[in-house]
């Protein structure tokens, strides 16, 4: 199982701050985004291709990372700190 | 001896000390800008202290705001602020570092974030504090959401310009 969290406007949009689902093996962050776009159907539209930061284990990393058992992936808005 | 003598009075030695002084905090509190910077004029050797201070507008977009909400990613926010300070220290020689980072809410003209450096001299302490504030501002999970005085509330777009900005490091 992986951890899926999400911050400002994406939970809100999407109405949950963190989810846990089972992946396969050798699936990257990428793969996650298309299969919870074809399970969330406003996934798509909130979490847009390249307008969103990702999250693994609490360091910012790309869409090619692989992920494995226990994990904690984010989708992250572009930020806007400071 | 008189070998470690030498090395305790150099100024590489004073440098590995440096590391030590660190000073990163994300707090709801506030803080208090002469206490931060009478803590970098503690800097062994330097002659140059710069710190930038954010605060809350109390306009957006011709709008009055109430104030703002700033969310954050607490197991990350901390380790991103490290990472940043880290960075900046291999791209530049420092002394001290402090960065405080406010979250939750604030009204108009409350602080938001203190960024403050020293170094022995001014170029370094000038660029360090905008590189601080450029990196920050793309790779720290924070995200601030205007409230405004109709109690309708809105999530801030990231900027082209702080792009721009990150990107000429």
């Amino acid at each position: 199982m992986i951890t899926v969290k999400f911050f400002a406007q994406f939970r809100e949009l999407l109405g949950t701050e963190s989810l846990e689902l089972a992946i396969g093996d050798g699936t990257t962050i990428a793969d996650l985004r298309t299969l919870l776009a074809s399970e969330i159907s406003e996934f798509d539209s909130v979490v847009r291709p390249n307008e969103f930061l990702c999250a693994l284990n609490h360091t910012l990393t790309d869409q090619h990372a692989v992920l494995s058992d226990g994990d904690e992936v984010a989708f992250l808005p572009p930020v806007t700190g400071g | 001896m008189r070998y470690l003598a030498m090395v305790m009075k150099s100024r590489f030695y004073h440098r590995l000390l440096a590391v030590n002084v660190d000073r990163i905090s994300v707090q709801t509190e506030d803080f208090d800008v002469a206490e931060c910077y009478s803590v970098l004029r503690e800097a062994e050797g330097d002659g140059a202290i710069v710190t930038f201070t954010g605060i809350v507008r109390e306009l957006a977009q011709e709008a009055r705001l109430a104030g703002i909400e700033l969310e954050h990613y607490p197991q990350m926010t901390h380790l991103a602020l490290e990472k940043l300070v880290a960075d900046a220290r291999s791209r530049f020689t420092l002394g001290a570092v402090t960065i405080i980072h406010r979250v939750g809410k604030l009204a108009a003209h409350e602080q938001i974030v203190f960024v403050g450096v020293t170094s022995r001299h001014r170029q370094a302490a000038f660029d360090a504090c905008q590189f601080l504030m450029d990196i920050l501002k793309r790779d720290v999970p924070l995200w601030k959401k205007e409230w405004h005085e109709d109690g309708s509330g809105q999530w801030v777009a990231a900027k082209d310009s702080d792009k721009k900005a990150a990107a000429k490091w």
